[in-house]
């Protein structure tokens, strides 16, 4: 079957656009609104961290209070209150946490299979991928943890990592995005809850896919996670992460950072199909996806992979990086960023070359509907050391209808003249010749831009793990619902 | 109801220009009309219009399609009644290869009709052999639709798909332009093994040479959004020899 | 928020004020305040302004400039940038018009005037002509210090449907004084509807000395009208520099533009188009090549406002030494302004370890019927192609020059007048011919 007639079966027999946007009445654990110090100290404590933890955290919290919300993106929204959001929201459970998958509260995983994450594990994908869930602040589950440590692979939850595993969070965490490195990442640094923990042996190749399902169920609740994912030499592992979150008329605030470690001729692959609830069509509600993504490829020939599909939020804000440190290091970023009705995308990369030889590419869709801005921001700066240095970037942008923005902004900075570095971008529209070829062989309108736009991100959506790519594009097809009459 | 394209004194005009003056034929299945004619004269306007493409303004007249009335319809569900446009000038579309394209396409149709969509396999089965009858290669079927391909491999690939949509009528709209004698011997096998008793064509043309290879029953002449003249193949070999003076003379 | 101290450069200016022309006149007064209240809030430049992210201007931030007018003693003639065939040629000296060193003109339908004359004489069309038409002064604080201090300048006029046939040269000229002085060269074009001309822009001044020019460049076409617009920036290695132009491109009219710069420790040429008539057409081509501890930034910034309206770049740098080369070019397409063709290309080549290129060419589009591109590379001499070469006998220096060249080339040749393709081409090969590269 293919994906298009799918995608729009999808859409009618949805009763609102957003298939995603139902709330569960799950008993939950709120922090009142606020942040302070004692904000900050309840949830260290409710995590029962060590000592150094919370003084980084209160570390960080210190250096918030004097920074600045970035103003330089192509975005704009109302000024968000911090006082007034919760900063911990947890299901309340009986115990301390779920200790298996039977104590998780069958409402938790009713509201994940509506999202089609099974967290039963015979149910998962026969065996290829391990799971952990994020329900608002906290990880309920991670699935296949048994099989996974056999091979000496740790993943789990980030709460739970830094009681097993407190020293390699120690030496790590903060190593790729320190504390003061940018406002968003410096309040998830001094408020994370929980968020997902992948730690890769020398010479091992994770044997499945590992997988993270993001939700926000709780209003007026900030999600914080934070993950980090270590793959020591040699290593393989490749990443999946989803969202969604619930239908509500507040906007809401997602301020999550991810780190990357890949030592030498380790490979990780990240990939990301990020479809928070993105306001209605009059942008009233939606999420505010403020993101710090960045890895580095710490050892020689080390590979970082970015893949992501930007379909939903109301504001992105969003450059996954790659810092090119190892001689021979290798950075991609792969991105599908779709914009509807009033939705804001600003959302690119960096690639820092300081290696020899170090590589990067870049290839970037930006599709813009409806009366949304989409823009493409990305750096690309070869430092002196990083001889043979090449990048290469294509950037492109779909406008369907005239009330929508595309932009790319790219910064090209070298300091080496033994480097190459090529850009090149490109803006199109979707042609009526195109439509009406579609309609004569007999697609309705719809399902010809979903086909269209479908191969204009084609290069991308290769790069995902086949399970997630089937879903990729129809996503496609259901974020540009109602853009053409 | 009665089979068949049923075109009643259609009258079009483009930005207020009247382009088709009162157009009337009938094509019964089985039967292939051609429509011959000076440049400017209408041709492919008349293609256009019964296909449906945006931008044409129906003043009078009708175009019923197997008892529909297809003036009412969009050009998909125009599509799914088995009407086909061959285009004189294929699209690109960038990344959507040629088979996602047309498993995506038969299969909407197929739909529309309420009939059961192809598995994968049989339907690149049926692809490869027709591409094979019409002389593309296989890597053709993999590329992106129409992009980097010749213009007398576009207008093969336009062949194909005929092929693998089984319309009921196919309008060829100047499908030989630009075609040297061996891709239009092709395109005219493609279109010869395709004839049937329930498939009708409509085949544009200003050139005589390709009536050489697909033989019509009726051939029209369209000049000054009129039909001038009809006849059997004998008019298109006449007119091969006195070209369109005639009737471009007589403009009123 | 200003970051860096206001520096002396408008210290004086209550003092000079009052003397400066157009004073009685409202509009004049309104500009000038305004002028003085922008460059107030915005200061002088600094890497947390995006449009000036990768250029300081350190030494106006640090050096006593002097912002009165500075006497001129040139008497020799000057020479400028060496245009052959019918040349008339206009000089500024410190940016004040000296008529005894320029052309005379007898030409039916072409005025040069001076500047103060006209503002003192509250001239319509001047006036309502200056900095763009209206207050244009975002991101531009050293335009908006010109205003504030603007004295003298040149106004040429042409009338409608006049074909201008020599070529008309503005050569601002500095020289240098005993305190660091900053001159406002200051240029206005009325180009008539249907009219033609070529009119070539020549900064220079002494080779060595501190200096500093802050020019400013109004060219206001007519309808149907054809301007050829070049630029060369040959000033002295101690010298900074920094040059806006504006024009604005109306109905069926056509611009073609190009800027080579050559000179300065710290450069910054900026241009921005408009085009704001249904089938304008421009053209904004350019090449820089910076050597030694130099800053070179050229800056485009291009809005699409009306429909069907196409501009094409090319520019290509090269960086030899410590230099900094920086290119930012922003194409614009604004709502409705549809079927719109704007193509951009910025190519690089660094000749040094130490040399740096920083480029950010931006597209933002508001309509759906674009085409749009643009494409950067930076990179170093291709290896192969001086290999080519020395395989058929050339030795290395000659091949790598002769590379060097054909890589200016490609935009040089983009030029569409022969004698000043020709001229600003031996500029080039000059610097080329002073190049490390070359002689290493």
């Amino acid at each position: 079957m293919t994906s298009t007639t799918e995608t729009v079966d999808t859409v009618h027999d949805l009763t609102g656009t957003y298939k995603y946007g139902f709330v569960t009445d799950i008993e939950m654990d709120v922090l009142p609104v606020g942040l302070s110090e004692e904000t900050v100290r309840f949830i260290s404590a409710r995590k029962k961290e060590p000592d150094w933890l919370l003084d980084w955290r209160l570390k960080a919290l210190a250096l918030w209070k004097n920074m600045e919300e970035p103003t330089w993106g192509k975005v704009s929204y109302p000024a968000i209150d911090y006082q007034g959001l919760s900063y911990y929201a947890a299901p309340k459970s009986k115990t301390d946490g779920p200790k298996s998958l039977d104590e998780v509260d069958p409402d938790l995983l009713d509201a994940y299979e509506k999202l089609g994450i099974p967290l039963k594990e015979q149910e998962i994908l026969a065996g290829v991928v391990a799971v952990d869930a994020v329900f608002d602040s906290v990880s309920v589950a991670t699935t296949y943890k048994a099989k996974l440590e056999e091979k000496g692979v740790i993943f789990c939850s980030f709460s739970e990592a830094v009681q097993r595993v407190p020293e390699l969070i120690k030496t790590y965490l903060g190593s790729v995005v320190p504390q003061g490195d940018n406002y968003f990442a410096c309040l998830n640094s001094a408020v994370f809850s929980d968020g997902s923990f992948v730690y890769v042996p020398k010479g091992v190749r994770c044997p499945m896919e590992l997988s993270t399902y993001f939700r926000i169920n709780a209003q007026n609740t900030g999600q914080f996670e934070r993950t980090l994912i270590i793959v020591e030499e040699g290593g393989y592992v490749s990443y999946l992460e989803g969202c969604t979150a619930p239908q509500r008329d507040e906007n809401q605030l997602h301020a999550a950072v991810v780190e990357l470690i890949a030592l030498g001729d380790a490979e990780i692959k990240y990939s990301t199909v990020q479809n928070w609830y993105p306001g209605d069509a009059e942008g009233k509600g939606g999420i505010y996806n403020f993101v710090t993504k960045r890895g580095v490829c710490r050892g020689k020939r080390s590979k970082i992979s970015w893949t992501q599909v930007e379909t939903g939020s109301a504001v992105t804000w969003k450059y996954p990086s790659c810092i090119l440190q190892g001689d021979d290091s290798v950075g991609e970023f792969y991105s599908v960023a779709i914009t509807n009705n009033a939705q804001q995308a600003d959302t690119g990369t960096k690639m820092i070359h300081i290696g020899k030889n170090t590589r990067s590419t870049i290839v970037s869709k930006g599709i813009a509907a409806g009366r949304s801005d989409n823009t493409y921001r990305g750096l690309v700066r070869v430092l002196p050391g990083a001889e043979g240095a090449r990048n290469y970037s294509q950037c492109d942008s779909l406008l369907i209808g005239d009330r929508c923005g595309a932009h790319t902004v790219p910064y090209i900075e070298s300091r080496m003249p033994i480097a190459t570095i090529e850009h090149e971008a490109t803006t199109a529209r979707i042609s009526d010749d195109q439509l009406f070829l579609c309609r004569q062989r007999g697609l309705k309108p719809e399902e010809a831009v979903a086909l269209i736009v479908n191969g204009f991100c084609k290069e991308v959506l290769q790069n995902l793990p086949m399970e997630f790519a089937v879903e990729a594009q129809k996503l496609v097809g259901i974020s540009l619902e109602g853009s053409v009459g | 109801m009665s089979k068949g394209l049923i075109v009643t004194d259609l009258r079009v005009s483009v930005e207020g220009k009247e382009i088709l003056k009162g157009v009337s034929l009938v094509v019964e299945p089985g039967k292939v009309h051609a429509i011959m004619g000076p440049n400017g004269s209408g041709k492919s306007t008349l293609a256009h219009v019964i296909s449906g493409r945006p931008g044409y303004t129906v003043t009078g007249g009708s175009v019923m399609f197997d008892g529909v009335d297809v003036l009412e319809l969009e050009p998909e569900d125009r599509a799914a009644l088995g009407i086909f446009l061959a285009f004189q000038y294929p699209v690109e579309i960038p990344g959507v290869t040629n088979t996602t394209f047309l498993k995506t396409a038969l299969n909407a149709q197929r739909k529309a009709r309420g009939e059961k969509e192809l598995d994968p396999m049989g339907f690149l089965k049926v692809l490869r052999e027709k591409a094979k009858a019409l002389h593309l290669p296989d890597d053709m079927l993999k590329r992106p639709l129409n992009v980097g391909f010749s213009g007398g491999e576009k207008k093969r690939n336009e062949m194909l798909q005929m092929a693998v949509l089984t319309p009921k009528l196919a309008i060829l709209d100047e499908t030989d332009s630009g075609l040297d004698i061996d891709a239009l011997r092709i395109v005219a096998e493609g279109v010869n093994a395709q004839r049937s008793p329930e498939r009708s064509f409509l085949v544009i043309t200003h050139y005589q040479r390709l009536l050489d290879y697909i033989v019509p029953d009726v051939v029209h002449v369209l000049a000054y959004g009129r039909i001038a003249e009809t006849g059997g193949p004998d008019l298109a070999r006449q007119l091969e020899k006195t070209g369109y003076a005639d009737y471009t003379g007589s403009a009123a | 928020m200003t970051h860096l101290p206001m520096t002396p450069l408008l210290q004086d200016y209550a003092k000079i004020s009052a003397s400066l022309p157009g004073v009685h006149d409202s509009r004049v007064a309104t500009l000038r305040a305004m002028a003085a209240e922008s460059y107030r809030t915005q200061g002088l430049p600094h890497a947390r302004v995006e449009a000036w992210r990768y250029t300081r201007l350190k030494d106006l931030e640090t050096l006593p400039f002097s912002c009165a007018a500075a006497l001129s003693d040139v008497s020799e003639p000057v020479e400028g940038a060496g245009l052959a065939g019918a040349v008339l040629r206009i000089v500024l000296v410190n940016g004040q018009y000296v008529e005894s060193l320029s052309s005379q003109v007898d030409i039916p339908g072409l005025a040069v005037g001076c500047l103060r004359e006209a503002l003192d004489a509250g001239d319509d069309a001047v006036i309502q002509a200056l900095d763009g038409g209206g207050a244009d002064f975002a991101g531009a604080p050293l335009a908006a210090l010109a205003t504030a201090y603007m004295d003298d300048g040149v106004v040429v006029r042409v009338a409608e449907g006049v074909s201008v046939a020599p070529l008309v040269e503005v050569v601002a000229l500095a020289t240098v004084d005993v305190m660091p002085h900053l001159a406002f060269p200051r240029f206005l074009l009325l180009l008539g509807a249907g009219a033609e001309m070529t009119l070539v822009e020549t900064f220079t001044g002494p080779a060595k000395g501190v200096y500093a020019v802050n020019a400013v460049t109004d060219l206001c076409m007519g309808e149907g009208a054809r301007l050829n617009h070049y630029v060369l920036q040959a000033q002295g290695a101690e010298a900074t520099h920094v040059s806006l132009g504006r024009c604005a491109v109306p109905a069926k009219a056509h611009y073609e533009g190009f800027v080579l710069q050559l000179g300065a420790k710290t450069a910054r040429h900026e241009m921005r188009l408009k085009m704001q008539g249904v089938g304008g057409e421009a053209k904004l081509h350019g090449a820089y090549a910076v050597r030694g501890e130099a800053t070179c930034d050229t800056t485009t910034v291009v809005d699409h406002i009306a429909e069907e309206t196409i501009t094409d770049q090319v520019f290509k740098g090269i960086l030899d030494d410590k230099s900094h080369g920086i290119y930012q070019g922003r194409v614009h397409v604004h709502r409705n302004a549809q079927r719109i063709n704007g193509n951009q290309l910025h190519k690089a080549l660094l000749l040094s370890r130490s040399a740096r290129v920083d480029c950010k060419p931006e597209l933002e589009i508001y309509a759906d019927d674009v085409k749009c591109s643009h494409g950067a590379t930076v990179g170093e001499l291709d290896d192969d192609q001086v290999f080519y070469l020395q395989a058929r006998g050339i030795d290395v220096v000659t091949a790598r020059a002769l590379l060097l060249r054909a890589f200016l080339g490609e935009a040089l040749d983009m030029i569409s007048v022969d004698a000043v393709r020709t001229a600003f081409g031996a500029h080039a090969t000059g610097w080329l011919d002073n190049a490390r590269g070359v002689t290493s």
